[in-house]
């Protein structure tokens, strides 16, 4: 095996995992998760000696993220051929939550798609978000605002018990 | 807690419960040769990647939060030997006089490991890793060898399937499956020395008891899960009856419930429940080994107990019995209704529980058999399922070097799952 080989599969132990999880958090099934995953892999194996000094993590997850979101165009077009393709009783693992972790969760799964983007890199990934601007090619200020506008729903979502912040956070985005 | 925080929290909640991988790489590999030669090259060795990280992720799941791999320089796996050709063999193990005890009151739980061994607390608070005193100085994740040590709330069977599987009994009572897959070499030229991995897990019947999680009560069927990995095959030969000795020392600080359910209830009525089939098939050694799994569904009237023994039968479509070694297979699952009834969520079955009934077709692919097949499921009271056989892969669908189910000249059987 070559060395260069060797050094991907090193990166893909390594990576595969957490790319999955993402794509579970952008998508909310496993299945499809695990397809987005594959998929960038194969995409960043492709471009290996290209990419591999150059920061090839976050290379595949920009891989990922624009192949969910061509995913989600395409989508729009076919959802009544999806929807007939789609197998039958396929098995899916949901998160275990209860209370308002689950209306939480679900309300994170009703989010835009550009909205839960950014909120899952912002707040599953930890990434600033130049670098959330980055990983889906908009400007910082799309990123504050797609930000702002997914915690909006979640409080939204989440009644009473967020009102007093809403009210706070509202304000520090006025000013 | 501020809601920037929630989210958080909830975002790694959502995770933290990982399914093992889907299993079945080579679909989306053909899939893609179609759409790409371009992405072939790299499809290709997704797939063999793929094909040792599955290995991997069957041993970890379920119920367990986000681990990284350890990375295995080994690729695939060749074509074990069948479960039912392997003997039963007790593990051997090593005296334990001077170990430390660990436990674990929340999950009922203790057990002893070696005291120079390290052990590793993982954040979800119900698992641990012990790691050598060699490889104390390394990220637990690239230890060259580990023992993980979970409690899981899913149902001791469970699917661990893809290697060779022994029953067994632990000192205290407890069954256990185990399920080998190591040493495993790639296939080709022999490696060079050491580089062959070893993957192994323990599931052990927990039985029945609540634990209170994250404020959450949660009382049922629990599982613990002991998973043995080793990167080389010398920390494979030289810490392997101490990973079995550590299972072995498994006991439980309180006693619990069969994980079978109340056998004091009334028996269920023939019309409280129905058999059903997720319509969706599940294959183990290397493809070889053909997995129908299906559950029971509650239906209506007052808790009762359960105790049901199916029959699966393999068919031409013409309905006469193939030949096929232990046709028809007989199983047998126990439970409560509803508790334990198969649930829907999002209009999709989940795949656990003491109903689970699970049937094995061991070489089901030789030559002899015709392609298209029937899977004939009966229960007790006239219950009947009628499933669709496995079809093999058209010759020339998938990529050169990548197979499935291939003739082997061993016999084809079926039997119930577990063996």
């Amino acid at each position: 095996m070559a060395g260069h080989d060797r050094e991907f599969l090193d990166f893909f132990a390594d990576e595969f995992w957490s790319l999955r999880r993402l794509g579970f958090l952008l998508t909310g099934d496993w299945g499809e998760a695990e397809e987005l995953a594959q998929e960038a892999m194969a995409r960043t194996f492709a471009a290996w000696s290209r990419v591999r000094h150059r920061q090839p993590a976050a290379y595949t997850r920009k891989v990922l993220l624009n192949r969910h979101r061509s995913l989600l165009r395409r989508a729009v077009v076919e959802t009544r051929h999806a929807l007939a393709s789609r197998p039958q009783a396929e098995v899916r693992h949901e998160p275990d939550f209860s209370g308002d972790d689950l209306v939480l969760w679900q309300a994170l799964r009703r989010l835009p798609a550009r909205q839960r983007a950014a909120i899952v890199l912002r707040y599953y990934l930890d990434l600033p978000e130049a670098e959330v601007a980055r990983q889906l090619g908009v400007p910082v200020g799309t990123v504050k605002s797609l930000v702002h506008r997914g915690l909006a729903r979640l409080r939204q979502r989440l009644g009473a018990e967020y009102a007093g912040e809403r009210l706070t956070s509202n304000r520090e985005a006025e000013a | 807690m501020s809601i920037e925080d929630r989210v958080r929290r909830v975002l790694a909640d959502a995770v933290a419960d990982e399914p093992p991988l889907r299993g079945a790489p080579l679909e989306g590999i053909t899939h893609r040769q179609r759409r790409s030669r371009s992405v072939l090259a790299g499809a290709i060795a997704m797939a063999l990647i793929l094909g040792a990280v599955v290995a991997f992720a069957a041993v970890r799941s379920p119920g367990r939060g986000p681990v990284a791999p350890t990375p295995t320089p080994s690729t695939v796996a060749p074509p074990p030997t069948p479960s039912t050709a392997r003997p039963a063999r007790p593990p051997s193990t090593v005296p334990t006089t001077g170990w430390k005890t660990f436990t674990h009151a929340a999950s009922n739980l203790r057990f002893r490991y070696p005291p120079d061994w390290v052990i590793h607390p993982l954040p979800e608070g119900d698992a641990v890793d012990l790691v050598p005193p060699q490889d104390a100085g390394r990220p637990v994740d690239k230890a060259r060898f580990r023992v993980s040590v979970q409690v899981s709330p899913s149902f001791w069977v469970g699917e661990d399937w893809a290697g060779v599987t022994t029953r067994g009994r632990l000192p205290g009572g407890q069954a256990y499956l185990l399920d080998l897959r190591g040493p495993i070499a790639r296939p080709g030229p022999r490696p060079p020395a050491g580089q062959v991995a070893g993957y192994g897990s323990y599931s052990i019947d927990w039985g029945r008891y609540c634990t209170s999680r994250r404020g959450q009560r949660a009382c049922g069927p629990h599982r613990v899960i002991i998973g043995l990995f080793a990167s080389t095959a010398s920390a494979w030969n030289r810490y392997r009856a101490v990973a079995d000795t550590i299972a072995q020392t498994a006991t439980q600080l309180r006693p619990t419930g069969p994980s079978v359910g109340d056998q004091s209830r009334r028996p269920c009525r023939a019309d409280q429940w129905r058999l059903v089939w997720p319509q969706e098939y599940a294959f183990g050694n290397g493809q070889q080994r053909f997995v129908l799994q299906g559950g029971v569904q509650y239906r209506q009237g007052p808790p009762c107990h359960l105790r049901l023994t199916l029959r699966l039968a393999v068919q031409d479509t013409a309905g006469r019995a193939l030949p096929v070694a232990g046709n028809p297979a007989t199983t047998t699952v126990e439970g409560d209704l509803p508790e334990d009834g198969m649930q829907r969520r999002e209009g999709s079955w989940v795949i656990d529980g003491a109903f689970m009934w699970r049937f094995a077709w061991e070489e089901w692919c030789n030559q002899g058999l015709p392609t298209a097949t029937t899977l004939r499921v009966t229960g007790d009271g006239g219950a009947t399922l009628t499933v669709p056989g496995p079809r093999p892969a058209r010759p020339g669908s998938l990529p050169p070097g990548i197979s499935t189910c291939q003739h082997r000249g061993r016999p084809s059987t079926v039997a119930g799952w577990p063996p």
